[in-house]
């Protein structure tokens, strides 16, 4: 064996292995940083519609083209709270849920409210009081049915339980915002609240026989309901709009016990480099003419600026944000500590 | 390169082993051994859970019973592929091309295909209804042997190349000697291929077994909701319920399942090539 010699040509083999494998990132960290944004948006027609008219609207305004991530909300908190010092994004598209997380994680910063002007043509309660949100939409829920195979209507949810309907119904697990709202109107409906969700669970145990299929995520029950898997199921109206744009036979209708509202805001990150443009879009995100254009044909997500009129299909369900107040709401400050709790339920309720 | 300084060939990949595997296994280790998610509290709290609860056992059994189905679906489908790759020396480029091509694309648009397929508007379920064989859709998509079919056909790849492989070390005149000595085509596959493509065999095993037990989107999208395995609840245990500490006992958990199960089949594969060695 040769003695251990390191030759110029040997170091310069380490050299490249070492930089191959991210050990000296320097080229990045020597390059003047341009001004960058990232923003989140959820999977779908939230996702189209922010590269339709948010993206464009927003580089026009302030001459940046944000890079857009689209990540369901619990993904979000997880990843800014894995990241910390150094999130991945700038300004993100929340739940409630997830959002009261990211508030208890300290994930968020307040807004430059200077760079939101169009705060002051939202409803108060559309505006966290702390200035860590605001919310840019709320999504209605309510009865979705296939128009082609179901002839009679359920009239409300507890008439998802009639033996006419056994294998037709569509349900979502309760990991997603929609499956946890559901369960919250359902215990609502049944007597109990967010506190007292056995109503809701002895519910669904009975409601098994006429179960077709459980959707990993609400994305999914489009899926089902193209492949006929189901026929009933509990829906956001964007959603269901979308998937009769693409020709699926589908039909929303309210529920006895009342259209569900879940409300999406936005919210700033705490170590993001550039708080005032991620502020920025959070303005561009609550204007009239962005809210307006994804208010429109075929996103139908709901605007709150108070500027912005209801159109189309959602004129049949109210005629502005301001309508929207007796709609059957989750309190989810109650919810969120028990949230585990309830999924591990579900999910040994649910499983075969 | 002389053979003193061989060991630099290894830093390249070690580098990235130690940084991008070693490192997060040993914190996944690490962080299951708390008690809370803040990890304030060391502890085997996340695998007394685990332990203590038979829905937890049912969906790590679940799991290893739908690897090992997929392993011998691929098995029965995988050796006539490799038969023919070998009996047809003319057909080998596109034999090899077809068995690839479900490399070639993506995991969700295959596994996607298979709802479409399987589905109650679906491809075999609307053929059955048409030609009068029954009359309402059979329930086929997200049950366990949908995923298991789907499976087989994604992971086959990975079954048929290494059969392949052992399949052409065979002397061919081993087949010509058996039928002479009168053994039927059934015997000489029995008694000489199968025992001289058994390193193939493991080797597609280990493959299949620990891609189908880790694979995520096809459980998911084939599976659907009712069906649980370890990868979504790892998944949804981190991202949904934040319980990191059982998140990562589920994911130790199910690494050491394999670990063992491949460490058993290693054992038999130094055997069985002793045994092809002679």
């Amino acid at each position: 064996m040769t003695p251990f010699r390191m030759t110029r040509r040997d170091t310069m083999r380490l050299l490249t292995a070492a930089a191959a494998t991210g050990a000296l990132p320097l080229g990045s960290a020597l390059a003047s940083e341009p001004l960058e944004l990232t923003a989140t948006t959820f999977p779908g027609a939230w996702e189209e519609s922010h590269r339709r008219f948010l993206l464009p609207a927003f580089q026009k305004a302030t001459g940046v083209l944000p890079a857009l991530s689209a990540s369901q909300a619990v993904d979000t908190v997880t990843k800014l709270n894995a990241a910390q010092a150094n999130p991945p994004f700038d300004v993100v598209l929340m739940d409630e849920g997830p959002y009261m997380q990211g508030v208890s994680l300290g994930l968020f910063r307040p807004m430059v409210t200077a760079k939101v002007p169009n705060l002051e043509n939202l409803p108060a309660r559309f505006v966290q009081a702390n200035g860590l949100g605001a919310y840019v939409s709320a999504q209605v829920f309510g009865i979705v049915t296939n128009t082609e195979t179901v002839k009679k209507v359920p009239a409300g949810y507890e008439d998802f339980l009639k033996p006419e309907y056994k294998g037709r119904i569509g349900l979502v697990g309760l990991d997603s915002t929609l499956g946890t709202v559901w369960m919250v109107a359902l215990a609502k409906m049944l007597g109990g609240d967010e506190d007292h969700m056995d109503p809701a669970f002895d519910y669904i145990e009975k409601l098994l026989p006429n179960v077709g299929a459980v959707a990993a995520n609400p994305g999914a029950l489009g899926t089902l309901f193209q492949t006929g898997q189901i026929d009933i199921a509990c829906h956001y109206l964007n959603n269901v709009e979308a998937l009769k744009e693409k020709g699926v036979p589908l039909a929303l209708s309210k529920p006895t016990s009342g259209w569900g509202l879940v409300r999406s805001l936005m919210c700033v990150t705490k170590n993001t480099k550039v708080p005032e443009l991620a502020s920025s879009y959070i303005n561009v995100a609550l204007s009239v003419e962005v809210q307006q254009a994804m208010a429109g044909t075929p996103y139908f997500i709901a605007p709150t600026n108070k500027q912005v009129a209801f159109g189309s299909a959602m004129a049949a369900i109210a005629k502005n944000a301001g309508e929207m107040d007796n709609f059957v709401q989750t309190d989810w400050a109650k919810i969120n500590p028990r949230r585990a709790e309830y999924i591990d339920r579900f999910n040994r309720l649910v499983k075969k | 390169m002389s053979q003193g300084r061989s060991w630099l060939l290894a830093v390249p990949m070690g580098a990235v082993f130690t940084v991008f595997v070693a490192a997060p296994l040993l914190l996944i280790a690490f962080v299951s051994l708390h008690n809370d998610a803040g990890l304030t509290q060391a502890g085997l709290h996340a695998y007394a859970k685990f332990a203590g609860d038979a829905y937890n056992r049912g969906v790590l059994t679940d799991t290893l019973l739908l690897a090992a189905e997929t392993v011998a679906l691929t098995v029965l489908l995988g050796y006539p592929v490799a038969g023919l790759y070998m009996a047809w020396p003319k057909c080998r480029r596109v034999l090899m091309f077809l068995t690839i091509l479900p490399l070639l694309t993506s995991t969700v648009v295959r596994s996607f295909a298979w709802v479409v397929i399987l589905g109650n508007q679906g491809l075999i379920n609307r053929t059955l209804i048409s030609l009068g064989a029954i009359d309402a859709p059979v329930h086929l998509l997200y049950t366990p042997g949908a995923v298991a079919i789907a499976l087989a056909q994604i992971e086959l790849p990975l079954m048929v190349l290494p059969l392949i492989a052992a399949l052409s070390g065979i002397d061919a005149s081993l087949m010509d000697a058996s039928h002479a000595l009168g053994a039927g085509p059934w015997r000489s596959f029995r008694r000489i291929t199968v025992p001289l493509s058994l390193p193939g065999l493991l080797t597609g095993t280990l493959l299949v077994f620990t891609g189908a037990a880790s694979a995520l989107i096809t459980q998911t999208l084939v599976g659907g909701g009712r069906l649980m395995y370890m990868p979504f609840y790892i998944y949804e245990e981190a991202i949904q319920a934040q319980d990191f500490p059982f998140a990562a006992a589920l994911a130790i958990i199910l690494l050491i399942s394999i670990v063992l199960i491949v460490t058993a089949l290693n054992a038999l594969g130094r055997r069985s090539r002793a045994f092809v060695r002679g």
